[in-house]
């Protein structure tokens, strides 16, 4: 009868135990991502999205989607009502699962970013980045829910709260991955280009301060106005245009496929506009100058 | 005598032509990393320097890593990262090599020619020797170089999840054309 007793008392202890564990370790590190510590609460706060944005180069594509990341703020506010529930003999169940299964969604989330910052070269090891408190809140999350409706054998509903967060998390990344890999470069006659320039000004800016202008141009869509110096058409009908100053350094421009019709009949002398994705400056050891080159280029008009 | 100078003439009028180190600018390299899981790590840069010198059979090229261009971004985006090519930091790719049987190819006669060049390529400052197998044609004196080779991303420490997910290739195939005028 005694031993009753204490089980039942261990039992509603439990859910307690579990709930303030949840809001504990939000707080504390669950990942080490390039030398940064980022806990459950850097998510809701922002720091989780900045960090992502500025040292990772991953901005969200869905920007729109931002406050959903507010919502994970619920966890330890969940978490604590369900302590109070508990406390003031309430049911607590509907709170415990939910706060259980953002947890869980949480959980999920740094452990598919961490996966796909390996991809982008920080870290080698998805295991190596976890921090203590990740393991914390996840056991945390799995035996709050456990403890929902101790008296019930629902085995099987109890294993879907578990799997439903980390499931909806997993197919938010594939459904991203494959966003992200079938998206393809528009078109670059149809961009506003960042920067109009003449050629003889952007290789004299290349010449004054080579990795100022590569900063400020790389990847950048860029309108070059001058007189080529040759049109170099080549047998796969792909067509580069050059801009060449006296001392032999050039801007080179690789046109698409689809302005070799447009292209064909420049001739070196011919005063035009092109537009292109600058790749910057290379020094050429071959030719001894600098060459400037630009990738899906397009005759401007 | 009339006949030798005639003859020298003749040879020293011809050496410059077909001595001449012979350049392009416009190569085009293609690299096809591609696996029956991924279509899209494959990339063309149009930009390619390359020079062939006749007489020596010194061959070599450089290529910006930037000018590489993908179809789509991130991939692009992923392969100049910090884990994979560094473009930042490593902005060209270069190779320098010999044709070993040089003295098969006649510069001024149209033909084609099989050779075989002996070369150090280098990717992110990690230099290794391979060897290829080319295709020289000659046509109306213009020049073209033809080539196909792998290469192994091991070599270059080039590691990462989507190689050994099978979605990048640990063997990516090289193709070079550079048409020299």
């Amino acid at each position: 009868m005694s031993n009753f007793n204490t089980n039942t008392t261990l039992i509603k202890l439990l859910p307690v135990l579990f709930g303030s564990g949840l809001i504990v370790s939000f707080f504390f590190p669950w990942v080490l991502w390039d030398g940064n510590l980022v806990s459950g609460y850097d998510v809701p706060k922002g720091n989780f999205i900045k960090l992502s944005e500025t040292k990772f180069g991953l901005a969200n594509p869905f920007p729109q989607l931002n406050f959903l990341f507010v919502v994970f703020g619920f966890i330890p506010v969940g978490a604590l009502a369900s302590i109070i529930l508990v406390a003031l003999r309430k049911k607590w169940n509907f709170a415990a699962l939910v706060t259980s299964v953002f947890s869980l969604s949480l959980v999920s989330i740094f452990y598919f970013y961490s996966q796909y910052l390996i991809i982008l070269g920080v870290g080698k090891n998805v295991f190596a980045m976890l921090r203590p408190s990740f393991w914390l809140q996840s056991a945390f999350a799995i035996g709050l829910i456990i403890t929902t409706n101790i008296n019930s054998s629902a085995l099987l509903k109890k294993f879907a709260w578990i799997t439903v967060g980390p499931i909806f998390v997993f197919i938010g990344f594939l459904f991203m991955e494959n966003y992200f890999m079938n998206e393809t470069f528009t078109d670059t006659a149809g961009i506003k280009a960042d920067y109009t320039i003449t050629a003889p000004e952007l290789i004299q800016e290349f010449a004054a301060n080579d990795s100022a202008a590569n900063k400020k141009y790389r990847e950048k869509i860029i309108s070059v106005n001058g007189t080529a110096t040759a049109v170099e058409a080549k047998s796969d009908s792909t067509v580069n245009i050059k801009f060449a100053d006296s001392t032999g350094s050039y801007i080179i421009f690789s046109l698409e496929k689809n302005q070799f019709e447009k292209t064909k009949n420049i001739k070196a002398g011919d005063i035009i506009s092109l537009k292109g994705a600058c790749s910057g400056s290379i020094y050429s050891e071959i030719l001894r100058n600098t060459v400037i080159s630009f990738k899906r280029s397009t005759l401007n008009k | 005598m009339k006949k030798t100078i005639l003859f020298l003439a003749f040879i020293a009028s011809a050496v410059p032509i077909f001595a001449q180190k012979k350049t392009t600018t416009s190569a085009t390299v293609s690299f096809d990393a591609t696996t029956p899981k991924d279509g899209g790590p494959k990339a063309d840069n149009n930009t390619v320097i390359g020079s062939i010198d006749a007489k020596t059979g010194d061959v070599a090229f450089e290529a910006a890593v930037k000018n590489f261009s993908f179809a789509s971004p991130k991939m692009q985006e992923h392969f100049n990262g910090a884990n994979w090519m560094n473009s930042d930091q490593f902005p060209k790719f270069t190779f320098s090599g010999k044709i070993e049987n040089i003295n098969k190819v006649k510069w001024a006669k149209n033909g084609t020619y099989k050779v075989v060049v002996n070369g150090n390529l280098t990717i992110k400052d990690i230099t290794k020797k391979i060897k290829v197998a080319g295709i020289i044609t000659v046509v109306g004196g213009k020049t073209s170089v033809k080539t196909y080779f792998t290469v192994k991303v091991a070599d270059y420490n080039i590691t990462g999840q989507p190689i050994e997910a099978g979605k990048v290739s640990r063997e990516p195939k090289i193709t070079v054309n550079a048409e020299f005028n």
